[in-house]
């Protein structure tokens, strides 16, 4: 598959790129896109974990000490949306626009000044998100969006100008995102290089395919909601307002159509990492390439007909619950047969355990839990005992963060070298995944038994039986915010020197990628490369 | 004439991108106003 006859003779004809801030602004460069995303992507993950680490030290021992419980629910709202939309997502959409051209054998992507307005429109969106704490200060408003992420009516409607902010703050997000996702669907069909048909694509580029369809499909009613949401609240409008013939409940199902492919479109890329890294490191080809694209296919079509099983304990009719709870116990099936694909990748390979491959199997086994976790979620009789609990925060967490970003991390790891031309330091590496590992498990096992022993989730104090297992819970998020400072170390230490990369980058390293340079020239393949 | 073939498909290819992200764009746009328009009334 990925036999390749690649020339790069003109490997740094760049038609002289501006330097200095300049590039950066009007840079139409697929890898200087995907270096600003991921650069973003970082930094806001550092902002959403400092709010994070506010929320658990107030939540270190019961009773109120540090804020006001109306600054603690802002805390957790925004946490989330950043967490989400400008972490996650982008830190996806970053690794999409380097490696997509590279992997397909393309120049670039296909439309390279969308691609520069998709993300100079994220900038401006996060301060929005992040601006009402800062007028908060000076007297203006009552501070950002306190309805959690999912900005449930009627409090919604009801809520402070923070809810206007994080409506406008969304819309820009979602432009962003539609228009990302318009650029990876146009680059992937119509610029794949001679003889790459797509049962041959890269498992990520397939990943990121269905991932950009279901964006193109979902934001628009997520931008519709918020667009009702804000006529509800200004102009007279009762969507979603029961005294005036509206419904609150339609702002659930609205937000949950988007909200749950939004759950897929934060994994997939990254379970587009896994069968690569899984690959390279037991040295053994993917098992099962046509079974995981059929998976990846599968798990999207499903996540758009799931939607409800978010509030089950909202009233619906017994035959709703029974096919919400049918259909999300169903995704569970091609889910598993992507875990039984990887895990057969690994078996009885030559593995060495470099740490892309360490992130890649935390994630293998967090990410189960968090799964597994699910179901019992998705059961409409035990959910009733669990719904808006800490074991739904533990269950989403292992979704997200063991497998969002654990993932991505493992990603970035196994491209870092290829991006910057440089190997990271493999010790300090390595110390990251453990301390990573261990403060995530110690942060979240405990939120489980919270959950089950009923501690809810969102309320700043707490009966004082939840008090050592929420003071584990703390110790282990500050450890594991710390222990994201070496990571960014890493990261720096890496871009700025160390050892040379090869071009394979790694013995059992296979693509397109690494038939080019480390790290590549300007444009990815000026020829392009044949597949045969 | 080489080049000029090269340029010729060039501009082919970017024609067919731009005509591709269009149908992609307007159907974004019309799930988003379709949404609004049917939920207006109920």
């Amino acid at each position: 598959m990925t036999t390749a006859t690649v020339s790069t003779h003109d490997d740094h004809h760049d038609h002289g790129h501006p330097s200095g801030i300049k590039r950066w602004l009007f840079t139409t460069n697929h890898k200087d896109i995907g270096t600003m995303y991921m650069i973003f992507a970082l930094i806001m993950f550092l902002v959403g974990g400092m709010m994070i680490m506010g929320v658990r030290a107030e939540l270190f021992q019961p009773g109120m000490q540090l804020m006001k419980p109306e600054f603690f629910n802002q805390l957790i709202g925004v946490h989330a949306l950043i967490m989400i939309f400008a972490a996650l997502m982008p830190v996806a959409t970053g690794m999409a626009n380097w490696l997509i051209p590279m992997m397909i054998g393309a120049p670039d992507m296909a439309l390279p000044r969308l691609n520069n307005w998709s993300f100079w429109l994220l900038p401006p969106a996060a301060t929005l998100l992040v601006m009402p704490f800062i007028l908060a200060l000076f007297g203006v408003g009552t501070g950002a969006v306190a309805t959690g992420w999912t900005l449930y009516a009627p409090l919604s409607v009801q809520g402070g100008m923070g809810v206007d902010f994080a409506i406008f703050s969304i819309h820009l997000l979602g432009i962003s995102s539609i228009l990302a996702s318009i650029n990876v669907v146009v680059t992937i069909l119509n610029m794949r290089a001679p003889g790459m048909t797509m049962m041959k694509m890269p498992l990520f580029v397939w990943a990121w395919l269905i991932t950009a369809f279901l964006l193109i499909a979902t934001i628009p009613v997520l931008a519709g909601a918020v667009t009702m949401l804000l006529t509800d609240r200004h102009f007279d409008t009762h969507f979603f307002d029961a005294a005036g013939g509206g419904d609150p409940i339609l702002f659930q199902h609205l937000f949950w159509f988007f909200g749950h492919p939004e759950v897929y479109i934060l994994l997939l890329p990254i379970w587009g990492f896994m069968p690569h890294i899984l690959s390279a490191f037991a040295r053994k080809p993917i098992y099962g390439h046509k079974a995981q694209v059929y998976s990846f296919w599968a798990i999207g079509i499903m996540s758009v007909i799931v939607w409800a099983h978010h509030f089950f304990t909202v009233g619906m009719p017994i035959p709703a619950l029974l096919y919400f709870m049918y259909s999300t116990m169903a995704i569970s099936l091609p889910l598993a047969v992507l875990f039984f694909c990887w895990i057969a990748t690994i078996w009885r390979g030559s593995m060495t355990f470099e740490t892309p491959m360490l992130f890649a199997l935390g994630f293998v086994i967090l990410f189960g839990i968090g799964g597994l976790t699910g179901l019992v979620l998705a059961d409409v009789a035990a959910d009733a005992q669990y719904h808006h609990s800490y074991f739904v925060v533990a269950h989403f967490h292992y979704t997200l963060f063991a497998g969002g970003i654990m993932g991505a991390m493992a990603g970035v790891y196994f491209w870092l070298p290829k991006f910057t031309g440089h190997m990271y330091d493999e010790k300090l590496g390595k110390t990251h995944f453990w301390l990573t590992a261990i403060s995530f498990n110690l942060t979240f096992i405990p939120q489980f038994f919270l959950g089950l022993a009923g501690m809810p989730r969102r309320i700043p104090d707490y009966a004082l039986q939840f008090t050592e297992f929420n003071m584990i819970s703390s110790l282990g998020a500050f450890a594991l915010g710390l222990s994201q400072l070496l990571f960014v170390y890493i990261i720096i230490k890496c871009a700025r020197g160390g050892e040379k990369a090869s071009d394979r980058v790694w013995e059992g390293a296979k693509g397109l990628e690494f038939t080019l340079p480390s790290p590549p020239p300007y444009h990815s393949f000026t020829t392009q490369p044949v597949v045969k | 004439m080489n080049n000029e073939n090269q340029n010729d498909e060039k501009l082919r290819q970017q024609q067919a991108n731009t005509r591709l992200a269009w149908v992609l764009g307007v159907v974004s746009a019309a799930v988003f106003v379709f949404m609004i328009y049917y939920l207006r009334a109920k």
